[in-house]
């Protein structure tokens, strides 16, 4: 039988002050996030952030600073611009991030830029591959749509757990998801990744998954309670379920976890960032359900006395 | 029941082939424009809600009209919100073309030349001074570079109900229409009153022709010159068939994708999910053995499930909806994970092989049931609110995640249940 290890015995409910702690720096990082999303100074997708983004390729290259300097001179003074070789088609691939001009009519951005860039490289031989080019309106509805969709699923989730647990299992499991998002969010914005359409899909979906270790772990808890509580204090039950459960905990992670690697790395550039954000969750939610969903419980129970071993 | 699951692998696969032709990609995949447009309320002041929404349901009924002429295979065409209209055209290829089609308002109007000396309202730069002109005259450019100055309105193109392309004696394209009884009658009229006098057609505020009337036009039907490309007479035939926008319409949002970007990420999704995928097999056949085997088997099952039903209930596959596949792929075998633990649990203690297994899987059911339904209320939520591509991650994801509950559990089980005695377990 292969196994990570024969019946550990590990104390993780020793250090739960520390990783309280970290867990709680995590949870900050991710509210001081928000604020940043709030305010407008996250890096902000063209869906959320109304902007053009435009794909090209060109067959040479031209150097960033002179393409900087079309685009100025064309009234796009603060664009992003990126450019990579490609190899399986021996072109240079070239994305371009502006924000959004008023005065600019939506959709025909695209072109217009081809045009200055065939006009001045005409060696270069650019092509347009694609262009997302969003208005304000449109940026508004994604905007809300997203928010909408955040709360609605957020409120779904906790109202399963709610519904699915006893009180303090389902706080600590509450407790425990909106960590899990807060730590992502923070990932994905304070590493100045893209914050779009296909994050907040990814932070939803993990809000889902993030949970499945939680729910596991907390299932044993019960489980033990009913049958060991008499030889054990509440605490070394805890520690004992973790340890029970850690070869599946680790194992359902490892699983999300080899699949999704491939995807971090040759995914392209939509999925690449999408696929590290979800990495980024499987292994928040791994973590939060040892060290944060199950010394919630020992806490709580730490709190309303040492006599009071039975928490339900 | 292990015909039955044979019969829908058959069926799975009988659908899917070949898959080119039977899965549906979506536009980020395919390539082609996504359009979302509004009335533009800044020219319609001063009307009501109700106007400006009925001025988008017609609009959307001429858009349709137009786009049915541009030969696009499954356009799809939808009102949002009280203003909005979002047009979908997957695989066109001819992005300016289709846009031009699209926006253009197409108000057709005949009004007479003015008999006015244009040198007389010339600014010092050789522009027409539009204020100085008198009220019933107003200025419009031609196609050419020339002014116009006109007289009011005689007709418009509502009176129009035909416009074909056709070629002169010179072979060059022009268009003839045809008006309706009351238009002809009209046009009739207008042209035996003012014989020797110029007639401007004027298409979207462009003079394209302004030809001296010779005699009285009866019949109602009509051409216009105006020194066309055949692709420009041909779009304009059918941007005046399918009639004039009530309202002028502008663009809030634009997508469009060449189909190289497409099959350039099709390609690098598809590679990161077959090495996903044996990274996946690998690891479950090297840490549970011949147990892993089987939930592998049960894996491989739900990815023909999974796409026998996307073939068949017609849903697009997008390119985050292979990101759902790939995520799927690892939360199939976590159901088995959680069943292979529990029965070597089972079995350290001290169970037979036979019990440990019908344990593993009754005990590990109810939190396989607890993961699968919160991922699957996200994914619910991410189907109601998403856009295009969107919708297709939440479609992969929720059909992935429920199959996986009769492939990863049902399926799986059934194999084990195969062999009546067991001597060992692999596990």
């Amino acid at each position: 039988m292969f196994q990570w290890f024969k019946e550990p015995k590990i104390d993780f409910m020793k250090p739960r002050r520390f990783f309280m702690t970290l867990s709680a720096i995590g949870m900050l990082a991710g509210v001081y996030s928000c604020v940043l999303l709030y305010q407008g100074k996250a890096n902000l997708g063209t869906d959320f952030g109304a902007g053009e983004l435009l794909r090209m390729s060109s067959v040479n290259a031209v150097e960033i600073d002179k393409i900087r300097e079309s685009l100025k001179s064309e009234g796009f003074p603060e664009a992003q611009i990126q450019q990579v070789k490609d190899d399986s088609s021996k072109s240079y691939k070239l994305i371009i991030k502006i924000k959004h001009d008023p005065t600019k009519a939506v959709g025909g951005v695209g072109n217009e830029v081809l045009d200055v860039f065939n006009k001045a490289y005409p060696d270069a031989h650019f092509t347009l591959d694609g262009s997302d080019e969003v208005g304000p309106a449109v940026s508004e509805k994604l905007r809300d749509d997203a928010t909408k969709a955040f709360i609605i699923a957020m409120i779904g989730i906790l109202i399963y757990i709610a519904w699915r647990f006893d009180f303090r299992f389902a706080v600590a499991a509450i407790i425990c998801t909106i960590h899990d998002i807060l730590v992502i969010l923070a990932f994905v914005i304070l590493t100045g990744r893209e914050f779009n359409l296909l994050q907040v899909t990814a932070l939803l979906t993990l809000a889902g998954y993030s949970l499945n270790d939680t729910v596991v772990n907390f299932d044993r808890i019960r489980e033990n309670l009913k049958f060991l509580l008499k030889d054990h204090t509440f605490i070394s039950l805890v520690n004992l379920s973790v340890n029970e459960t850690l070869s599946r905990t680790i194992n359902t992670s490892l699983t999300v976890f080899f699949t999704l690697l491939p995807l971090c790395f040759m995914g392209g550039d939509t999925l690449k960032d999408f696929a590290w954000t979800l990495q980024a969750g499987v292994i928040v939610g791994t973590y939060s359900s040892v060290f944060v969903a199950s010394p919630i419980l020992v806490e709580w129970n730490l709190m309303s006395g040492p006599k009071a071993n039975n928490p339900s | 029941m292990a015909l039955l699951v044979l019969a829908l692998i058959g069926l799975c696969v009988y659908g899917l082939y070949p898959p080119s032709q039977k899965l549906k990609l979506g536009l980020d995949i395919r390539g082609g424009l996504h359009m979302n447009l509004e009335v533009d309320t800044d020219k319609m002041q001063g009307k009501t809600d109700q106007e400006i929404s009925d001025a988008a349901d017609r609009a959307m009924e001429i858009l349709r009209n137009r786009i049915d002429g541009l030969g696009v295979s499954e356009p799809v065409l939808e009102r949002e919100g009280p203003k909005g209209i979002v047009i979908q055209l997957p695989g066109l290829t001819d992005i300016k073309r289709a846009r031009d089609i699209i926006l253009s308002t197409a108000q057709l109007e005949f009004r007479l030349v003015s008999n006015l000396r244009e040198s007389d309202y010339l600014d010092k730069d050789g522009k027409i001074m539009t204020a100085k002109l008198p009220k019933n005259i107003t200025y419009f450019p031609g196609k050419e570079d020339r002014n116009y100055l006109c007289e009011e309105v005689l007709l418009t193109g509502e009176s129009l109900v035909d416009a074909n392309v056709q070629t002169d004696s010179f072979g060059r394209p022009i268009i003839s229409f045809k008006l309706n009884a009351e238009g002809g009658h009209k046009f009739g009229v207008i042209t035996g009153d003012n014989v020797h006098r110029q007639l401007a057609i004027i298409l979207d505020g462009k003079v394209y022709s302004a030809p001296e009337i010779r005699s009285r036009i009866p019949g109602g039907s009509g051409i216009i010159e105006g020194s066309f490309t055949d692709e420009e007479a041909r779009d304009l035939a059918l941007v005046l068939r399918a009639g004039a926008l009530p309202a002028p319409l502008k663009v809030t949002g634009q997508f469009q994708v060449g189909p190289t970007l497409g099959a350039d990420s099709v390609r690098k999704g598809t590679t990161a999910a077959i090495y996903g995928l044996l990274l996946v097999l690998l690891f479950m056949g090297v840490y549970y053995r011949v147990s892993g085997w089987i939930a592998n088997a049960g894996l491989l099952v739900n990815l023909v499930f999974l796409m026998g039903c996307l073939a068949y209930l017609k849903a697009t596959l997008t390119l985050p909806g292979i990101a759902g596949i790939i995520l799927t792929l690892g939360l199939s075998v976590d159901s088995n994970v959680l069943i292979f633990e529990r029965i070597r649990e089972e079995l350290r203690a001290g169970k037979t092989i036979r019990a440990s297994i019908d344990a593993g899987y009754r005990r590990a059911l109810v939190a396989i049931i607890d993961t699968h339904v919160t991922t699957l209320i996200s994914a619910a939520v991410l189907f109601q609110f998403g856009t295009g591509p969107i919708k297709g991650f939440a479609v992969t994801l929720s059909l992935g995640v429920a199959l996986s509950l009769f492939t990863a559990v049902v399926i799986t089980k059934m194999i084990f249940d195969a062999r009546k005695e067991y001597q060992g377990l692999s596990i």
